[in-house]
């Protein structure tokens, strides 16, 4: 493991305020406008190609804002080799725009060839573990940084795991030496659909580990007669997610929170006043706490 | 991992085949079918597929219609499902696809407008490079401008259609309310998808200009093209069109025939 020039490095240079994710619609208005939100996160996808308008955006941005980095398709979790060609696109891209955090998902989206572009979920049990060990190890030796883990929404539990999920990504974040970006919106998610207790996940994540957490907005969908909700990243988060997110504060209370809101944009100002909520909530937490 | 192996074997087949049986009696079903749970995967995968494609090719949505592009999408899926980790490129064989599909119909037009939408796609994100300056070949002696080889800038395609393309991705823009009527049997179409600065541009070319570009990627040297045009072109004004190309921008630098290194932007 390298010298951490990721979390170590990073701890004094992100603000504990929210962000926003940087989404395409926003790009003008961010440029113009330059909104008092506290840093900002990319998809490190969208910023792949080797030059063009967009790549420009984010070097302009950030000028004025710490930029986060977050993967959505590097299939983590795969059984496959780790895709090198991919891991080399990220490397530049790292080297490129020095972000304050790299973040991917618990999860696998491709095998044998065929891929998903989805976040599916892993089952949780030894030889997953040592499977994410290896691979995080790989991408961090790559990357010459540590990288955060997301916990992703999930909509099935496979029959064979041996552990709950907060406990494989505790595990994970200690054997690897990896940041966990604990989703707040995804604990929820999931909690419902497979009846977890997500205050019982909040304990069972060590504080220490949490370098980031994110909110977005769930829908809730008639499947089979029983009422799923499926993380859309399409409205504002909710009530019930507001409230897990006060508990999720006072357990991580400097964990940088970021707000994503991915289809059915909304204009800038509705995801500052989101950003701006999750500041509240912080304060609130930090003034009972003093 | 062997486990880990044939267990996301049976997902991807589920999610992404037609087979959710073996991974569903992997799957603890609390309430739910583990199938039902099963297909909101699958649905998600189709989704993203379709709204992929939908951003990479607007002109075909509009031109064929939301419910045309959906079931024509999802075909395409069965047959071209996704191979990369990065969405934008699900794209990459539609246009062959609609070929094939509307060969012989009155759409045949649809695939050169994909064609010409994913040219745009790829012009988005494509290398930077200044463009070549005029200036720079100053140190180039005028007995020597035969060996010139121009270098095309890597932001630049050409979509060449016997359907006048251009003009139906202009009349098929979101701020065009009401399409003008454009006929199809306008002629051939050759344009230019160059990105200059942040902005791509579509334009034109005249058959010089056309076969200028084309001959210069191909690594032909500006003697050779002048003797190729004006021997099927006698009309053609090739030095305008050479102008023409190098204040567009659409070239990134030159070199002289059996030189090894490219010259790039301002300097000779």
């Amino acid at each position: 493991m390298p010298p951490a020039a990721g979390l170590a490095g990073t701890a004094g240079s992100i603000p504990a305020r929210a962000g926003i994710g940087l989404r395409a619609p926003h790009y003008e208005a961010l440029l113009r406008e330059r909104p008092d939100v506290g840093w900002l996160e990319a998809h490190s996808e969208n910023y792949f190609g080797a030059g063009g308008a967009q790549l420009r955006t984010l070097e302009r941005l950030r000028i004025d804002y710490p930029i986060a980095l977050h993967g959505v398709g590097l299939s983590l979790g795969s059984s496959d080799p780790l895709d090198v060609a991919h891991l080399r696109k990220l490397a530049r891209l790292v080297e490129r725009i020095a972000p304050v955090f790299v973040s991917e998902h618990l999860s696998w989206s491709s095998v044998g060839q065929r891929h998903a572009n989805d976040l599916l979920p892993l089952h949780y049990t030894e030889e997953a573990l040592r499977h994410l060990i290896e691979r995080v190890g790989q991408v961090q030796d790559t990357l010459g940084r540590r990288v955060l883990v997301e916990n992703v929404s999930s909509y099935v539990e496979f029959s064979c795991s041996e552990m709950p999920e907060w406990q494989f990504l505790a595990a994970l974040a200690h054997e690897a030496d990896c940041g966990i970006l604990l989703d707040v919106n995804n604990i929820f998610v999931s909690a419902h659909n497979h009846g977890w207790n997500a205050l019982q996940y909040l304990q069972g994540i060590p504080a220490s580990a949490v370098r980031e957490m994110h909110l977005a907005g769930h829908t809730a969908r008639r499947v089979g007669g029983r009422e799923l909700l499926v993380d859309t990243h399409s409205t504002q988060v909710s009530e019930a997610v507001w409230r897990l997110y006060e508990a999720a504060v006072r357990r991580f209370p400097r964990a940088p929170t970021l707000i994503e809101w991915d289809s059915d944009i909304p204009p800038l100002e509705v995801l500052c006043a989101q950003a701006a909520r999750a500041d509240r909530c912080r304060e609130a937490s930090d003034a009972q706490a003093a | 991992m062997r486990r880990l192996r044939e267990l996301q074997e049976a997902v991807i087949e589920a999610v992404c085949g037609d087979d959710p049986g073996h991974a569903a009696s992997h799957v603890t079903a609390s309430g739910l079918e583990a199938t039902a749970r099963l297909e909101v995967y699958r649905n998600n995968v189709q989704e993203g597929f379709l709204s992929a494609l939908e951003i990479g090719f607007p002109v075909v949505v509009r031109l064929g219609g939301a419910e045309w592009f959906r079931q024509t999408a999802l075909a395409f899926m069965q047959v071209h499902p996704s191979r990369s980790g990065d969405l934008r490129m699900v794209g990459q064989q539609f246009a062959t696809y609609l070929a094939r599909l509307l060969k012989g119909t009155p759409y045949e037009y649809f695939a050169d407008t994909a064609r010409l939408c994913w040219a745009y796609q790829q012009v988005l994100d494509a290398p930077d490079a200044p463009p070549l300056e005029l200036a720079s070949l100053a140190g180039v002696a005028a007995d020597r401008y035969h060996d010139l080889v121009f270098e095309p800038h890597p932001a630049a395609r050409v979509v060449v259609s016997p359907y006048p393309v251009l003009r139906i991705w202009q009349a098929n823009q979101p701020d065009v309310a009401e399409p003008p009527m454009v006929h199809l049997d306008a002629g051939v179409s050759r344009v230019l998808v160059l990105r200059r600065a942040a902005h791509v541009e579509l334009r034109e070319l005249s058959i010089a200009e056309h076969l200028l570009l084309d001959g210069f990627a191909g690594g032909a040297s500006l003697g050779e093209l002048v003797e190729r045009i004006w021997a099927g072109h006698r009309e053609a004004d090739v030095p305008d069109a050479l102008a023409t190309l190098a204040q567009l921008g659409a070239f990134a630098g030159f070199r002289m025939r059996n030189d090894h290194g490219p010259r790039k932007g301002t300097h000779g």
